[in-house]
């Protein structure tokens, strides 16, 4: 497998729980893919352990060729994450939030103050820049949380439902901003139940179910294999194949 | 106007809810029925058992003057008091007291007298002859040194005005702040009441007069405890409590808000994909509570200062220094380390604020409760107390403020104090490695203390190096007290084996150490063991030599030392002491100080590594005056161990140096031509020429190796 993120045989068990099994995948270089499946498939799991936030059970995670194992101070330096429910420091302003984690990312002090104010103005946070995070609306509060995960330039960028709790305009904004890094050699790794966004952002598609992938490939390619016109139809038949099997194997005992 | 209905429909959803959570039912209704029984039957018990123990112990009375032989026999026989004639007063001083050449006590009457005539001088004048005169003089030295409870004085003619039919004087001379004093003055008056009855009782016989018309004898009691001593006292046996409490309340809500509260807000998850270790991350946080901590503390300690000088000022009494104020401040240093990291550690555990509540509620009360015991008036700090986390700190600040710590106990008390929070400190970085914690959840408590998983590598961790480290301190700590009775042979033998080699050969085996790797089991280069041996016959003149020139032991430690050294009087061949006191803790001391310990802290760089394991090396022996000539002759011993790569080189250095010292006591005929028997210190030119030698000694064994041995290895290994 090739690429700047590269997952191979994740497994993660929770005690007796197997939330995710032997998920393989990749992402290169300026490529927007996504990650889709119903509540509760694996999704978030699986981009956490992406990100260093959690260890797999098994399996190994490498972002431009770092093992996130071995070298994980290196791996995460590489990647970005941002995910619908992050939240900022209520009491600090979103300059002050972005010079913070500018610090912690390493980023030497005359371009970090540069990087600040690039992203303030091309994100438009100029007016709510100098405002503590506690008292701004969630867009913007989504607006100042990507522009924490794009701050350092990481290769890699995971984003978990980042316009999940945002309203259509600011979607759109944040989903223009993802294609502005995609443009610039970013590799994206994007989950999202918009299946809009998916069709207009992801160059491939995972598909997940019960903590497996169950789907990959470009749009047109699983459209043509699913026989329907549209990928939430593609979606759910895919699902719904999926739930059948596992039935069939919890109720048979499976192969012996 | 409020619609009652609906505001009562939402009252009971409130209450409903709130009761269905059996962690609130628990701690609003659990904790304190539970509470407030235990508290009161642990702290009666105590007292009881105390006051027991005090009511049954005979009680030291220095006799100044001629006592009638009738009178010592009744004061002895009903009182539990021992009379010592004499005791503590000087041969010409108690000539001049039995002629009457001495000026009278100031009466505490007087001295009342001469404060409520309003004129300065006339109150400084009393005060003065009370403090200057030399009986008081002698007796606060003996009382303050507890060789004494209390000093009774009798007039030089106590006797004849017995015989006469006068008026006999006596002074009770006591301490007010010390319990065992104050209870000896206790007793004393009442039997020199009942004496006095009794006299009156025969003169009034003998003379046919009504009852109740001669007065016989006169008991003027002085204590001897300044005001400074008897205010604090009074602070010291309700402020540690109180600073204790207060600043760990601090505490509390800072590392709930750093922790649960961040989980709470969901702001965690990045810093946890930030380029960030746990450790980092869990240091962070501890410094920015600790912050708070201290910042609590030092308002509660200037409210408190400010507070009771004003009240103390109104009665003319406030005599406790802003020094002292200052010095528990740093007494208090180590305490709110040591419980902001347990609270820090605790804390990570809950989902939420409340759920954070929930948890250091009962942490809060278990870690301050015993506290409770500290204000109880004769519950001292000593040598088993001086290790119990928090008791000793607030016994110590207790000493503070009535002018009466021992260096020996602050030492031990800071020094156990420290190891206690480095180690909660450990614990508290070993949670913020457990993800599910991190994330919410609960199911690792196994693998928290859980330690093969994490330490699955050849060497161990500067965590683990700590933690057994301090595990020996403490089993070293407390059975050196109870083998005080035991001979010196078992003593060392106990403690070498028993506590340094067997615990380490235990680590070793169960978590599979490399011997080349953890140890330095290897053979050393000839160069190495030269230099080794130079190093061993000269570095103590560089640290018995040069050392304790700028930090001298005293005379009496130094006299208990040679004691021990010499086993007590006991007739042991050269050959025997040798081998106890230079092979053996060459060989259990070094595999541990310079073989688990300075493994586990190799990886943070040699300079950590040296100085890290050198001073627990030099906190292990245990002494304030030993600190700093064991701190560098361990210092020295590293360096040759990690340079040669061989903890030989080290065993030799120590074998020889320990074995060299104890010779020279042993064997003083043999080294008498130099005259070390006359020598106060190393003279400076024998210190710099053994210095001399020692750097040769270290050039050789700097040769035997590179310079740095661990960054050698992972080259050749790659």
């Amino acid at each position: 497998m090739e690429g700047m993120l590269i997952a191979e045989g994740l497994v993660k068990r929770f005690g007796d729980f197997t939330a995710v099994d032997q998920v393989s995948l990749s992402v290169s270089a300026g490529e927007v893919v996504g990650i889709l499946g119903p509540n509760g498939a694996g999704k978030t799991t699986t981009l956490r352990m992406l990100a260093g936030i959690l260890t797999p059970t098994e399996g190994s995670v490498r972002i431009d060729g770092i093992d996130l194992r071995e070298a994980p101070l290196k791996a995460k330096a590489r990647m970005g994450f941002l995910s619908g429910d992050t939240q900022l420091y209520r009491r600090l302003t979103p300059r002050e939030l972005l010079r913070f984690f500018g610090k912690l990312y390493e980023v030497p002090e005359p371009l970090l103050s540069r990087r600040v104010d690039r992203l303030i103005e091309e994100l438009d946070m100029a007016s709510f820049a100098d405002r503590p995070c506690g008292a701004l609306s969630s867009g913007q509060k989504q607006r100042a949380n990507i522009a924490r995960a794009f701050l350092h330039e990481p290769r890699a960028l995971i984003l978990d439902e980042p316009t999940a709790t945002l309203d259509v305009w600011s979607g759109q904004f944040i989903v223009e901003a993802i294609r502005r890094e995609r443009a610039a050699g970013r590799a994206i790794l994007f989950s999202t139940h918009i299946m809009s966004e998916v069709e207009y952002l992801c160059d491939r598609i995972y598909l997940v179910h019960g903590g497996r992938l169950v789907e990959q490939g470009r749009l047109a390619e699983i459209l043509e294999r699913s026989g329907c016109a549209n990928l939430t139809d593609a979606f759910l038949n895919r699902a719904r194949e999926s739930e059948a099997h596992q039935s069939a194997v919890v109720h048979t005992g499976g192969p012996r | 106007m409020i619609r009652w209905r609906l505001a009562f429909t939402l009252f009971q959803k409130e209450i409903t809810e709130t009761l269905r959570d059996r962690k609130t039912l628990l701690m609003a209704v659990g904790l304190p029925i539970l509470l407030y029984p235990l508290i009161a039957m642990a702290l009666t018990k105590l007292q009881e058992s105390r006051a027991e123990a005090q009511e049954a112990v005979r009680l030291k009375i220095a006799v100044w003057g001629r006592l009638p032989g009738e009178l010592k026999s009744d004061l002895e026989r009903s009182n539990k008091l021992d009379l010592f004639a004499g005791l503590g007063l000087e041969a010409g001083l108690e000539a001049r007291m039995l002629a009457g050449d001495l000026p009278p006590i100031p009466s505490a009457k007087q001295e009342d007298e001469a404060g409520a005539s309003e004129s300065g001088r006339a109150t400084n004048k009393v005060a003065a002859a009370v403090a200057e005169h030399p009986l008081i003089v002698a007796a606060q030295a003996l009382v303050g040194a507890r060789k004494a409870d209390a000093v009774l004085v009798l007039d030089p003619q106590f006797q004849s005005q017995v015989s006469g039919g006068g008026l006999a004087r006596v002074h009770v001379l006591y301490d007010s702040v010390r319990d065992a004093s104050g209870k000896a003055q206790e007793r004393l008056s009442q039997a020199l009441e009942g004496l006095r009855k009794q006299e009156v009782v025969r003169r009034e016989k003998a003379h046919g007069l009504p009852p109740g018309f001669s007065k016989a004898l006169q008991v003027q009691e002085r204590n001897l405890a300044p005001k400074q001593r008897r205010t604090g006292k009074f602070l010291g046996s309700i402020l540690p409590f109180l600073l204790i409490v207060l600043s760990a309340s601090g505490g509390l809500y800072a590392t709930i808000d750093l922790t649960a509260g961040e989980k709470e807000r969901n702001t965690l998850q990045t810093l946890l994909c930030a380029p960030l270790t746990g450790l980092e991350i869990i240091v962070g946080k501890f410094f920015a509570a600790w912050v708070i901590v201290l910042i609590t503390t030092l308002a509660n300690l200037a409210s408190m200062a400010a507070t009771f000088a004003r009240i103390f000022a109104g009665s003319g009494g406030f005599q406790t220094s802003v020094s002292t104020y200052a010095l528990a401040f740093l007494v208090l240093l180590p305490a709110t380390f040591m419980l902001t990291a347990i609270f820090l550690s605790i804390a990570v555990f809950a989902r939420d604020f409340k759920d954070g509540q929930n948890l250091l509620t009962p942490m809060f009360m278990l870690l301050t409760m015993p506290l409770g015991a500290t204000m109880l008036p004769d519950v001292e700090l000593n040598v088993w107390t001086s290790a119990v986390p928090l008791v000793n700190i607030a016994l110590l600040m207790k000493g503070v403020f009535i002018a009466e710590a021992k260096p020996e106990l602050i030492f031990f008390t800071l020094l156990s104090s420290v190891l206690y929070a480095g180690l909660a400190l450990s614990f508290a970085a070993r949670v913020f490695q457990q993800e599910q914690v991190l994330l919410g959840g609960r199911d690792s408590w196994k693998g928290l203390f859980r330690f093969s998983a994490p330490i699955a590598r050849d060497r161990p961790s500067p965590a683990f190096a700590w933690t057994a480290f301090a595990a020996v301190f403490v089993m070293v700590f407390y059975v050196s007290q109870l083998l005080q009775g035991a001979n010196t042979i078992v003593a060392v033998l106990a403690t070498q084996y028993g506590f340094f080699l067997l615990p380490n050969a235990l680590m070793a085996w169960r978590w599979r150490f490399s011997a080349k790797d953890t140890y330095l089991l290897r053979r050393p280069a000839l160069s190495a063991v030269i230099g080794a041996i130079l190093i061993g016959f000269s570095a103590w003149g560089v640290t018995a030599g040069l050392v304790t020139r700028i930090f001298p032991p005293p005379e009496s430690f130094a006299k208990g030392l040679e004691k021990v050294l010499l086993f007590e009087g006991m007739n042991v061949p050269l050959i025997g002491v040798w081998l106890l006191l230079g092979a053996t803790p060459a060989i259990c001391e070094e595999l541990f100080f310079r073989g688990l310990i300075m493994g586990g802290f190799r990886g943070m760089g040699r300079w950590p590594a040296w100085l890290l394991s050198s001073l627990l090396f030099a906190v292990a022996h245990s002494s304030i005056y030993r600190l700093l000539p064991t701190f560098t002759l361990g210092m020295i011993i590293a360096f040759c161990a990690w340079r040669s790569r061989s903890i030989f080189t080290g065993m030799i250095i120590h074998a020889i140096n320990n074995s060299l010292l104890v010779t020279v006591l042993h064997k003083p005929e043999w080294f008498k031509k130099w005259g070390f028997s006359e020598m106060t210190y190393v003279p400076w030119s024998w210190g710099f020429g053994l210095a001399s030698v020692m750097g040769l000694g270290m050039f050789f064994v700097a040769r035997s190796g590179p310079k740095d041995p661990v960054a050698a290895e992972k080259t050749r290994s790659s």
